[in-house]
């Protein structure tokens, strides 16, 4: 335990640990602290500024803001733990095998992961949106392959360690099957970087979907979603600025959130990764 | 040397190749006749027809995809569903103002990030190296799009120092640049402190300094000359992410590039230009790793191969 206590002194990552907690239990509640209706329009009262009424203004449309937004969380926040899983879906059983058997599946596998790291991740997913098409679920399984790469070259270079590892080899003296020794001894110590990874992935996942619904090619209208909510507000930049601010300041909050946990689980897991910041 | 560069060579080529394979295998995730798809909206069937018998799409795979890799090695993209012209024009008109925009944002994020790291490194632990641990990683939390449009609000609408959208006068350039840069400043900076705060530690340094070299001199000639190195390879990965997030930016500014031409062309289903612009980032992310990795050996010569 005690990364437990490295990680609860770490006060940066305690912060960011607190305001996901707030954007979860806003994510839940939203429909009953709500005060206005996500969807419906409302043209009278549209493009309204901040007001008692409408603490964050309200749209082009006359929705509030707040309201869209505290909708929005649930909807960011699903995309960015679903499209992670399934990132780790993929990722983390071809990372073992490439690590552990090594040989040629290591070698088809990492030139693979070679091939999708030369598509920066934002063009792999629209390539997919543009076969796929619009909408919430193309949009997390291609921000979700995009994250397929990354976690195959984590564990691929955790696993090549651990395989070396005196414990593994005892169990394979013992005559512990290939799936007991994958899982029970090598995988079981390869979850730090990968629960680290997770975390930071979430936050790109986020960002990475509210840009492709800032383009507008990604979660459709009238679905309250941060970055939809960014793009319809640009063409009101220069009169209504406060339809672009608060998406902006959720989306920015949200990813910090998760950067800032990342970090900090990196250092309370295992202080030697620090090494490879910035990679 | 030529030995390494020849193996990097050849892993450049496999990935190309590579490449080939998932861009020929998107043709094959298309729902519905690839024929109509890549024929654009607007065509009509005589059209598609000469389309499919034109690009072999009732032969076999194998066919298919001999065929798809001799057109792509004679630099023939297709035609633009929308405009008719040739993809490789359509790219190749656009393909400046992204190299010129990633090139600049490279530029003002490389020397924004190796000047604050090389600050946090030498007043290591004081407030001005905690500030700026929180800016970068405030940095890399910032959706460039937002930053783009808080940028816009700031100096075009309020200050009026620079335009807020296209690329007809000089200065448009400006945020667009700074907009993208943001992100790699702060890759950058982290990259560079750690990198500086390991070679401070140095042997070389420690001599330089008990010589009496001046401290200025220690940091920027002994220390930043190695404590470089590695920046230099997060300087080239930042190269290819920086294409990736000028998707997002030229759209933000209207920025006539090859990553707004992307989005316009998955907008009007224009396919045979989503596919060609595909290919030639993919193309470029492979050049410039190639480079930095052969710059990286030549600036190192320790490194075993």
């Amino acid at each position: 335990m005690r990364a437990w206590r490295r990680f609860r002194r770490h006060t940066p990552a305690m912060v960011g640990l607190a305001v996901l907690l707030v954007f979860a239990l806003l994510a839940i509640v939203a429909p009953w602290v709500s005060p206005h209706d996500p969807v419906r329009q409302d043209l009278i009262n549209s493009l309204q500024t901040p007001s008692g009424e409408y603490w964050f203004g309200t749209d082009h449309l006359g929705r509030d803001i707040l309201t869209r937004i505290l909708f929005g969380t649930r909807i960011s926040l699903l995309i960015g733990v679903v499209a992670v899983a399934l990132g780790m879906a993929i990722g983390i059983p071809l990372g073992v095998v490439a690590g552990y058997y090594r040989g040629w599946p290591d070698m088809v596998i990492s030139r693979i992961t070679d091939i999708l790291f030369a598509f920066p991740a934002i063009l792999l997913a629209l390539a997919l949106v543009a076969i796929l098409g619009v909408g919430l679920q193309n949009v997390i399984v291609a921000v979700g392959v995009s994250m397929v790469p990354i976690f195959i070259r984590i564990v691929r270079g955790s696993v090549l360690s651990i395989r070396e590892e005196t414990y593994v080899e005892a169990a394979r003296a013992v005559g512990a099957g290939p799936l007991r020794i994958l899982w029970r001894h090598v995988l079981a110590n390869a979850w730090a970087p990968i629960i680290v990874q997770a975390t930071v992935g979430v936050g790109i996942t986020i960002l990475l979907a509210a840009g492709i619904g800032f383009l507008g090619l990604g979660v459709q209208a009238p679905t309250p979603e941060w970055g939809s909510m960014l793009g319809e507000g640009r063409r009101y930049i220069f009169s209504h600025a406060h339809m672009t601010t608060f998406p902006g300041i959720a989306i920015f909050l949200a990813v910090l959130a998760f950067n800032l946990l990342g970090d900090g689980l990196r250092d309370a897991l295992d202080p030697r990764l620090r090494v490879m910041e910035g990679g | 040397m030529t030995t390494y560069i020849t193996k990097r060579l050849a892993v450049s080529l496999v990935t190309l190749w590579g490449v080939t394979l998932v861009v020929f295998g998107l043709i094959q995730l298309l729902p519905g006749d690839p024929a109509r798809v890549i024929a654009g909206p607007l065509a009509g069937s005589a059209e598609v027809d000469r389309i499919r018998t034109q690009m072999g799409l009732d032969e076999a795979l194998h066919v298919q995809y001999g065929l798809f890799v001799g057109r792509l090695v004679r630099g023939d993209l297709g035609v633009s569903a929308r405009t008719r012209r040739p993809v490789s024009y359509e790219v190749g008109a656009r393909l400046p103002r992204t190299l010129q925009l990633a090139a600049v944002a490279t530029l003002l994020g490389s020397a924004g990030g190796i000047l604050l790291g090389v600050v946090a490194a030498r007043r290591r632990g004081t407030w001005i190296d905690n500030s700026l641990s929180v800016i970068s990683v405030a940095g890399v939390s910032m959706p460039v799009y937002w930053l783009g449009l808080l940028l816009i609000i700031l100096f075009a609408v309020n200050l009026g120092w620079f335009p807020a959208a296209g690329a007809d006068r000089p200065t448009s350039i400006v945020l667009p640049a700074l907009t993208l840069a943001a992100f790699s400043v702060a890759l950058i900076a982290r990259m560079t402190r750690s990198s500086m705060l390991e070679v401070l530690e140095a042997d070389y340094v420690r001599t330089a300094r008990a010589k009496g070299v001046i401290e200025r001199n220690v940091v920027y000639k002994h220390a930043l000359r190695n404590g470089f190195i590695p920046v230099l390879t997060v300087i080239g990965i930042q190269f290819g992410t920086l294409l990736g997030g000028a998707v997002l930016t030229e759209s933000v500014f209207a920025w006539p590039g090859i990553g707004r031409l992307l989005v316009d062309s998955i907008f009007s289903r224009d396919f045979p230009t989503v596919q060609g612009i595909i290919v030639v980032y993919a193309l470029l992310f492979i050049v410039v790793n190639l480079v930095v990795d052969v710059l990286y050996a030549l600036v190192n010569p320790r490194i075993q191969y």
